[in-house]
């Protein structure tokens, strides 16, 4: 599965975001989390915040904005995954979700665009 | 569903800046015969009651134990009922989504997030957030589900005094062979959607 060139370009977005994180004086406290619910790339911390992130890497801008790829349906999975997150770590601190995308442009150095508190469906 | 999971979404709604959080869900949209219920639960905040979960998973004398304890606990409960008549005159989808929009208009509150039960959205304008199979994974939705499911089985059993021979107060309404056989036989009486069909039980 590595070997399939998205998974490792994906990798390597997440990587980006990773670092972007740390400069801003994140903690990286989880990265891939797993339940039944979904998936959330990024889970970090800084002081009384914890930010779940999706990260989106793509090599044009023409397609769909990263942003825009996070539709509903995977809003659901990640609010659902969070909850389940939360249900089993003890935080009494805000919570926040981001989206960051990162947009790969050949010979130029890659844009980071970070969204925070990307959902406000409501 | 532990308890914890059941209440992580609400705690996390309110961490989002919503406190306030009613659950919304309805029962008997796929019923041959009887009215849809549902119901909008807003729990206290650090709602201690144990056990509450989707109501398809517990027995009935469990849901009407919770049922009770919830309204003790100090739950805001509010109801929305659509007749069978009323399905047959706008479609069933239209009569569940006004059932529950009656049921949250009942609650008498004002919510700062409507958790509704499935993809629908409602049309309101409130803050709503719909969430598939939300009755197993938020707790003021599933104590929506335990609301809705009580008080239309203690209907159906009323009406079962009254339109016996369908069988009411042990399917509900619902398309089980007996049901169907009774309604081969003895035609349909008020309660039934007549819009609805069924399969024709074999002999």
């Amino acid at each position: 599965m590595s070997d399939d060139p998205r998974h490792t370009f994906g990798e390597w977005g997440e990587g980006m975001a990773v670092r972007r994180l740390e400069a801003a004086g994140f903690e990286i406290e989880a990265r891939g989390f797993r339940c039944r619910f979904g998936e959330i790339d990024i889970i970090a911390r800084k002081a009384d915040l914890l930010v779940f992130c999706e990260v989106k890497s793509r090599r044009r801008s023409d397609f769909a904005t990263p942003f825009e790829a996070v539709g509903r349906t995977k809003q659901q999975r990640l609010i659902k995954t969070a909850g389940w997150y939360l249900s089993r770590r003890d935080w009494d601190g805000e919570v926040r979700f981001d989206v960051i995308a990162v947009l790969a442009r050949p010979g130029k150095r890659p844009e980071v665009e970070w969204i925070e508190d990307a959902f406000s469906w409501w | 569903m532990s308890e914890k999971t059941l209440s992580a979404l609400p705690r996390l709604f309110d961490r989002l800046g919503r406190p306030l959080v009613a659950g919304v869900d309805e029962v008997g949209r796929g019923c041959l015969a009887g009215p849809v219920v549902a119901a909008a639960v807003v729990l206290p905040p650090d709602c201690a009651l144990s056990g509450i979960d989707d109501s398809k998973k517990l027995t009935a004398r469990r849901r009407e134990e919770l049922f009770g304890e919830l309204a003790k606990a100090g739950a805001t409960i509010g109801l929305g009922l659509v007749s069978a008549a009323e399905v047959d005159r706008i479609n069933v989808l239209q009569a569940s989504l006004a059932a529950m929009v009656k049921a949250l208009g009942a609650l008498r509150l004002v919510c700062d997030l409507v958790v509704v039960d499935g993809r629908q959205s409602l049309p309101l304008s409130l803050p709503q957030y719909p969430l598939i199979r939300g009755d197993s994974c938020c707790l003021p939705v599933a104590a929506a589900s335990i609301v809705a499911k009580v008080v239309r089985d203690r209907q159906m059993i009323y009406y079962d005094q009254r339109f016996p021979g369908y069988g009411f107060a042990r399917h509900k309404g619902y398309g089980t062979t007996f049901h169907r056989r009774a309604l081969s036989e003895h035609g349909p009486c008020i309660l039934h959607r007549r819009s609805f069909r069924y399969r024709p039980p074999d002999k």
